[in-house]
């Protein structure tokens, strides 16, 4: 009986899990540049019934009972399909239409991938993240007048300096990877490179599938909230069916005790 | 006294039911899950005979039959059932259902494995595997893509569209289906083993979709109505005998 406790609690456990990560969704349906991620559930190892003192009398040449042992977490799932474009105000508003990231300079030189495009300029000129993380490019804006500035299709960034003249900048490349799924998230929502999504592959956007920049837009989130309401209700009741199952296995409990009440 | 153990037997057997339910209602949301059904079944019965000394003297060998008794009961198998689960939409390029007869073919760390479980990715070097990091078989060996945006035939064929917007083949799932006699045996996390022959297959491919768990709610939640009343009633019968026991023991020849 403590294995039926057991099986209820992984369910439990799951579900609860199952509705964090939707509330995440949820939470972020409005947040530019967000995968949205999904758990996976799958069962765990069987027994023999037998083993467990449990009666058995299998039919001759039969496969012998078995009892399971509940559910387990595979690892987070994450959706890389792309949100819709919204159009935006500002000149470094960049978005990326098809599968590439920006790489990111991190203060500490690190590197980190997204898919947010949302692009400041600090004291010295440079293009920030809004945490003040670089955009990985061999030029400055410095001396430029932002509102002027404009980045094509194909990663080309001009603008006009002070003078009032036109003049190229440089290149914004993007990288991909051939394993998007498995890079891992960082505590701020940046993409960093694991052994499983294997090393980035580096280019101006327009080739070998990196998608083209699409300024003064945002990608918006590729959370679909039908989607999250459909697996709000399925991971609500099953954590309820999980829950019941355990009361019920108290309920025999009680009933054994209730013996000799 | 047998009549103790024969409703602690029936109890018992109401618990190991418990066990195989609460783990289908576990697995309610585990792609790929099938459910099992605990099958109940009594011990061999045996007749029994009243001996009648008076009447039948000087007769040799005269029974008489009362009728037949049951021992005990017992689980005689879980049967795992393989119908069709529903298919949910992921919208995921490397989600894949088989909808009919089959299962996908991985190459486990003891040899092939079956599942129903569709949720694929790629590893670092773009070849097709299940979350554990199995390589999915294709027809002639593992798939390999360079992207992880691969559209799928109904047949089972897989392909990319490259730099050019040109279609590329890359390769075609290798789909394995079994009779019912095939003794798919459960080795956790939703893979099955059997030593079986192939059987014909009948599917259709689909991406985009998962095959969830074939347990529901409703079904499960019914059998564990029927468990709790089963065993309650296995209860009764045992604080009954229990009674009795008390009559026999404390009250047979007291004169009070």
């Amino acid at each position: 009986m403590g294995r039926s406790f057991f099986n209820a609690y992984s369910g439990i456990a799951a579900y609860q899990r199952s509705l964090q990560q939707i509330a995440d969704n949820l939470a972020n349906v409005n947040t530019h540049g967000y995968q949205k991620s999904e758990v996976s559930f799958t069962e765990l190892l069987y027994s023999d019934l037998q083993d467990k003192r449990y009666a058995v009398d299998p039919l001759p040449g039969g496969l012998a009972p078995i009892r399971g042992k509940g559910t387990h977490m595979y690892p987070v799932t994450r959706f890389f399909d792309q949100g819709p474009l919204q159009q935006t105000e500002r000149s470094l508003d960049l978005a990326i239409e098809g599968d590439g990231f920006f790489r990111i300079i991190r203060e500490d030189g690190t590197e980190a991938y997204t898919r947010r495009g949302a692009f400041y300029v600090d004291e010295g000129g440079n293009i920030v993240t809004d945490r003040g993380e670089h955009l990985d490019v061999d030029f400055d804006l410095d001396g430029i007048m932002i509102n002027t500035v404009i980045v094509g299709p194909n990663g080309q960034v001009s603008g006009e300096n002070e003078a009032g003249v036109m003049v190229e900048l440089g290149e914004i490349e993007l990288y991909t990877f051939v394993n998007r799924g498995g890079l891992s998230k960082d505590s701020a929502g940046l993409f960093e490179v694991t052994e499983a999504s294997g090393e980035p592959e580096q280019g101006l956007p327009g080739t070998n599938g990196l998608g083209t920049l699409r300024q003064y837009h945002l990608e918006g989130s590729n959370v679909d909230l039908a989607m999250e309401m459909v697996h709000l209700i399925a991971s609500q009741r099953a954590l309820q069916g999980n829950t019941r199952s355990m009361i019920t296995a108290d309920e025999l409990k009680a009933l054994t005790l209730l013996v000799r009440g | 006294m047998r009549g103790l153990y024969l409703s602690e037997g029936a109890m018992l057997v109401q618990q190991a039911q418990l066990q195989v339910i609460s783990n289908n209602l576990a697995n309610l949301r585990s792609a790929g899950f099938k459910r099992d059904q605990g099958v109940e079944t009594s011990f061999a019965e045996w007749m029994i005979y009243e001996l009648r000394p008076e009447k039948d003297a000087g007769r040799v060998g005269a029974l008489h039959p009362l009728g037949s008794k049951a021992h005990n009961v017992a689980t005689q198998e879980t049967v795992t059932s393989f119908a069709q689960g529903p298919l949910e939409v992921t919208e995921r390029h490397l989600d894949f259902a088989i909808v009919g007869n089959g299962f996908f073919q991985v190459e486990g760390e003891e040899g092939i494995l079956y599942t129903r479980n569709g949720r694929f990715m790629l590893d670092a070097d773009g070849t097709l595997v299940t979350a554990d990091g199995y390589p999915v078989q294709g027809v002639g060996g593992p798939i390999n893509v360079p992207t992880d945006e691969v559209y799928t035939r109904r047949d089972g064929t897989l392909y990319y569209l490259d730099e050019n917007g040109e279609t590329q083949d890359a390769g075609q799932l290798d789909i394995a289906a079994f009779g019912p006699d095939a003794g798919m045996e459960k080795v956790g996390n939703n893979y099955f083993a059997t030593d079986a022959a192939e059987d014909e297959e009948d599917f259709e491919l689909i991406s985009g979709f998962l095959e969830g768990s074939n347990a529901n709610l409703p079904r499960e939640m019914a059998q564990l109505m029927k468990v709790r009343r089963t065993y309650e009633a296995a209860q009764k019968i045992m604080i009954t005998y229990d009674q009795l026991l008390d009559k026999a023991a404390n009250e047979v020849g007291s004169s009070v």
